[in-house]
């Protein structure tokens, strides 16, 4: 039996290692490319270790490196305060969600669920954001539209509350004369840990990954995340190619590399694949999926 | 049925009832006032799929262009081809994405040891990290005509090299591999989250009653994984006339000869209004996908739940 | 019946939501037209705008590939003159190539860019969408400096339906198609600059060349996949080339691109080379420029659009002599916001970009001392900081042509550009641009077929015939026959006019 058992383990394991190998290997060519001298790399196309090792690209980085850590500051700073606030507004509207107190609770669940099947589309929300609130070109713009609240994390976060706080908890506490809000955050939020971690998670994955809101609100460089500068230059690249530049003024050698582009992807990668074990046992407890009416 | 037995209660605690919803309603309000901001008003810029939009005029000053912003939609000849294509891929996606993330979920399930678990874990959520426009490069290091690892395996081993960015026949299955590789870690453990939730006890229970290994998954944890898959298979029948853009415009490099395998309704609709700037046509794209996608979740739910009111979404 | 009940009340809310909202965006939506219209019925009131003491603050959106970490910097000093002698004060926003056609078409819904560069998408669908402000009347009340600058005939290049649109701005209108070779190798073969090549000329030279330097591609694409940009068929204003004028625009008879023996003829050529090995295997999924991967000893060379500048590394060729397609004036050209809410100021801008010496340097070099340095011969060398670079990409600028020129384009660069403009043939439809909308649905259904064969047959990847025929078959069934027919009655009408 423990042969038998342990040949399975055996098995189990290999059958991880190839999976963790196919996941990874990807990744270690970009990092390789990203080590690899510039004229090797057109040369010799990628290679999982670098024939002519250089860090050119990464010094290209230092060099420009009050506008990267300029992109790290506000990658940083956006995810930490879209994080906070939008695991705080997640949280408030899920926890009553849950609760059987709460009227018309079918209406506010479809309420949420419709955002996931339909939206504006583009243009109309650009316009309510910027000509209503004019967030254009402000730190906000990255922050608040589209990432701070998704039905999805709420939906997951009322399934949550649903299986693992007891009733009889929030009963008793109530039972002693302590108000909702109370309720919330002396005896709900402790038992929540795992939940928070995990939407916190998910939450800060989409900041620290977006892009989308730089391209729709963001004009001024100075307000560039890291994925922002990433995009700008895969974009400027991709234009160049596709052969729509008019005129051939243009100086294409002033254009990032090959190399330089895989190593802004490696440095936006690096911090999460820091970050994310520290999570990783929470997060495995935090996520309930469950349906909309729950 | 939950709620009769409910009902009687909270007639008794009226008084403290309305306060109680009163402040469960006020915890509310930040996020009702987002997702009406955020979402429902721009929701009502819909109305620009069937107006021929005129920027000095904004939405609600433009002409009335009644259905004519969707005809495009279905004049060409690659109307029923983005659309199958579209269909396909997301078929094919939510049912081996689906069959890897509850595979990999029930070995991680099986396996022992706290370190190598860990590490399993964090090393498969990679992919997942990884923007798709990186992706796309990565994927031509591997399939480049002659500096790509495959064609160099293939050329090793006696085999001629492959002009894979020319011919659309490999395709959906590269793009089936790019898609499955990038979201594995992430949905298996979406998937492992809810397989440790499974009582230890029923598995104790079943081994005692000399159930072996496959008896255990087939009778206990894919039970216990029912509502969970049905959840997350239904949410996806949502989007199933949307695509990820990322991974169908810049995977394939934006080679033309692989348009009729890698077309989705979303990148035709892209490449077909950069020219125009159609805010109307784009709309009316997007709309139309709302729709059948929500048509598309009604119906799914409705079957779901005649067979299982349980698992339905709602 | 339960779900029924949910979704009642969850469409009754939405419906609900909706309608509140129509109301609030509605009166959005009309003040923007009300402010359109504005634009359109002050126009009288350009003259009388300069004698008011306010100086008002216009909004300039110009591409660039860059980082312009100083634009504000260049900005103050624009102001510290324009806010005296022309009323006026410019925020500059530099947009990123890559981003600007999604960036300006968001900017446009509303009021926030005033003044900006019409590039990437067709100027007609801008006209057509509304998002140009006409600008004839303010043209014809403009200072005699800047009527100085384009001729009634240039301007016509911008116009449509009799409206001026926008204002061309000052870059190469016509190109010079030729073969960009490695300096190196060209001299070891005896090819000089500027020397004239046939295609069979070019062939020869590159299967010596191969035969010589098998390690390196013979020829790569110019850029990307794209062989090269256009080359002796005009698009009409079109960039797909769907229905083209032959023979660099003499022959006015518009054809399917596809039947056209100019087309053929490349393409029987670079599909040779492809057989034989001589170009890039990848060339359709490339990614780089061509001349980086000359610069890198990948390629030998590759072919080129060009008019008088010149590419490190390389020596240039002419295989197609100068010509300017139909809508070179419009490819990039600067304009009004018709959303912009302050039009009047915006013009006074507009057109000191074009008549002011020390703005149009401010604006190309950035500081003196700062950004750059005057050389004796009167062309200017960077400094270290690389806060300002514009002038690298002056064709991008409204008008470079008072600016010093940088010393890697020598000192008559402008003169240079301008006699070059003038000199070069031009396409018979010089000036004419289609306007897809009368056949909007079967034009996107052709740019979806051109996009999937265009470059695959330049780029020789395809066999010719096959491809073509199957080509011509989804033409056909995607209606190329109605835009032929409707560009040829268009430009007929248009040379009938003129």
């Amino acid at each position: 039996m423990t042969a038998k058992h342990r040949i399975g383990q055996g098995i189990l394991n290999f059958i991880f290692v190839l999976l963790c190998v196919a996941a990874v290997a990807p990744f270690l060519l970009l990092l390789s490319s990203s080590l690899t001298e510039e004229a090797t790399l057109l040369r010799e196309g990628y290679n999982f270790f670098p024939s002519k090792f250089s860090l050119e690209s990464y010094a290209y980085l230092m060099g420009s490196a009050s506008k990267i850590t300029k992109g790290y500051g506000i990658t940083v700073f956006v995810t930490l305060v879209g994080t906070v606030c939008g695991m705080l507004m997640t949280f408030l509207f899920a926890y009553p969600l849950s609760r059987r107190e709460l009227p018309h609770r079918t209406f506010f669940s479809f309420f949420v669920f419709f955002t996931m099947l339909f939206n504006g589309g583009l243009v109309p929300t650009y316009m309510m954001w910027t000509q209503t609130f004019h967030i254009r070109n402000t730190l906000w713009a990255l922050i608040i539209p589209g990432l701070l609240m998704n039905g999805f994390n709420i939906i997951m976060m009322r399934s949550f509350f649903n299986s693992s706080i007891p009733n009889e908890l929030v009963e008793a506490a109530r039972i002693d004369g302590a108000g909702e809000y109370r309720v919330l955050f002396q005896v709900v939020l402790p038992l929540s840990k795992p939940m928070i971690a995990t939407i916190g998670l998910m939450i800060g994955l989409r900041y620290w990954n977006d892009w989308t809101n730089s391209l729709y609100y963001i004009t001024d460089e100075n307000l560039y995340s890291i994925q922002a500068i990433l995009n700008t230059i895969i974009s400027n690249v991709q234009f160049l190619s596709s052969g729509q530049a008019i005129g051939s003024a243009y100086s294409a050698a002033n254009l990032p590399s090959v190399g330089i582009r895989m190593a802004i992807a490696v440095i936006g990668i690096i911090p999460i694949l820091c970050i994310y074990p520290f999570f990783q046992k929470y997060f495995v407890k935090g996520i309930v999926v469950g349906g909309v009416k729950g | 049925m939950a709620k009769t037995a409910v009902k009687p209660s909270k007639k008794k605690g009226m008084k403290g009832t309305s306060r109680t919803s009163l402040a469960l309603i006020s915890m509310m309000v930040p996020g009702i006032i987002y997702l009406i901001i955020n979402n429902y008003i721009p929701m009502a810029g819909l109305v620009v799929a069937f107006k021929q939009f005129d920027y000095a005029k904004g939405i609600w000053g433009s002409g009335w262009a009644g259905f004519g912003n969707f005809t495009y939609l279905f004049k060409t000849r690659d109307a029923f081809n983005i659309v199958r294509n579209t269909l396909l891929y997301n078929i094919v996606f939510i049912i081996l994405g689906n069959i890897l993330a509850i595979t990999v979920a029930i070995m991680l399930n099986f396996l022992k040891g706290q370190m190598n678990k860990k590490v399993y874990q964090t090393l498969i959520l990679i992919p997942y990290l990884i923007s798709m426009v990186v992706v796309s490069y990565i994927v031509y290091g591997f399939l480049s005509m002659d500096s790509g690892f495959v064609n160099k395996l293939i050329t090793a081993f006696g085999g001629t090299a492959v002009s894979w960015y020319t011919q659309a026949k490999y395709w959906p299955v590269i793009l089936t591999i790019v898609h499955l590789w990038s979201g594995f870690g992430y949905s298996s453990i979406v998937y492992y989250a809810t397989v440790i939730g499974i009582d230890s006890s029923l598995y104790e229970a079943a081994s005692i009653d000399g159930a072996n290994v496959w008896k255990q998954i087939w009778h206990i944890t894919l039970p216990g994984l029912r509502i969970t898959i049905i959840t997350l298979v239904l949410m996806a029948m949502g989007r199933m006339f949307y695509s990820d853009f990322g991974l169908f415009y810049q995977v394939p490099m934006r080679s033309g000869l692989l348009s009729s395998a890698t077309d989705t309704i979303d990148v035709f609709v892209y490449k077909a209004l950069t020219q125009l700037n159609d805010v109307g046509r784009s709309s009316a794209a997007g709309l139309l996908q709302s729709v059948l996608g929500f048509i598309m979740v009604l119906s799914a739910n409705l079957i779901v739940s005649k067979v299982d009111s349980d698992s339905a979404l709602f | 019946m339960k779900i029924r009940k949910f979704l009642a009340i969850a469409l009754a809310g939405a419906m609900t939501l909706s309608l509140a909202a129509c109301g609030g965006s509605g009166s959005a939506g009309s003040a923007g037209s009300g402010s359109g219209n504005a634009g359109g019925g002050s126009e009288s009131a350009a003259g009388a705008g300069e004698s008011t003491a306010e100086v008002e603050n216009v909004v300039v959106a110009i591409p660039t590939f860059f980082d312009v970490k100083d634009a504000q910097m260049v900005a103050d000093a624009i102001n510290a003159i324009s806010a005296e002698k022309y009323g006026v004060t410019v925020t500059l926003e530099f947009i990123a190539l890559g981003n600007w056609a999604q960036q300006t078409n968001l900017l446009l819904t509303s009021d926030e860019v005033d003044v900006l560069a019409f590039y990437q998408t067709p100027l007609t669908t801008f006209i057509k969408n509304n998002q140009a402000l006409p600008l004839e009347n303010y043209v014809a009340n403009a200072s005699d400096e800047f009527k100085a600058v384009w001729s009634d005939a240039e301007l016509q290049g911008t116009s449509m339906n009799g409206h001026i649109y926008s204002i061309p701005n000052l870059r190469n209108f016509g190109n010079i198609r030729g073969l960009d070779i490695d300096e190196n190798i060209a001299a070891e073969f005896g090819i000089e600059n500027g020397q004239h090549m046939t295609m069979d000329e070019v062939s020869d030279f590159l299967y010596a060349a191969h035969e010589k330097y098998p390690d390196r591609y013979a020829i790569v694409p110019q850029a990307g996949s794209s062989m090269v940009s256009g080359w002796t068929w005009d698009g009409l204003g079109d960039g797909k080339f769907i229905g083209v004028l032959e023979d660099c625009g003499q022959d006015l008879t518009v054809k399917n691109l596809f039947d056209t023996d100019d087309f053929r003829d490349f393409c029987s050529y670079t599909r040779k080379w492809y057989q034989d090995g001589l170009t890039m295997a990848d060339a359709l999924s490339n990614t780089e420029d061509g001349k980086n991967l000359i610069r890198a000893g990948k390629a030998v060379c590759c072919l080129e659009n060009y008019a008088v500048d010149t590419a490190e590394g390389c020596i240039r060729t002419i295989i197609i002599d100068p010509w300017a397609v139909s809508n070179s004036y419009a490819e990039l050209s600067y304009g009004i916001n018709t959303n912009s809410s302050k039009p009047d100021a915006a013009w006074k801008a507009l057109e000191m970009f074009y008549i002011d010496k020390d703005i149009c340097e401010l604006l190309t070099n950035g500081i003196e001392g700062t950004h750059y340095t005057v050389n004796e011969d009167g062309t200017t060398t960077f400094t270290e900081s690389d806060g300002y670079q514009m002038a690298a990409i002056a064709w991008v600028l409204p008008y470079s042509g008072y600016a010093h020129p940088m010393a890697a384009n020598g000192p008559t660069y402008f003169e240079d550009l301008i006699e070059f403009n003038n000199s070069c043939a031009k396409s018979k439809g010089l000036g004419f641009a289609f306007d897809s909308t009368s056949v909007a649905n079967q034009y996107t259904a052709c740019c979806n077929v051109m996009d999937k064969y265009y470059t695959a047959i330049m780029s020789g990847t395809v066999d010719l015939e096959s491809t073509i025929e199957q080509a011509n078959a989804e033409f056909e069934a995607a209606g190329l026959a109605d835009i032929i027919a409707a560009k040829q009655e268009q430009l007929d009408a248009f040379l009938a006019a003129q």
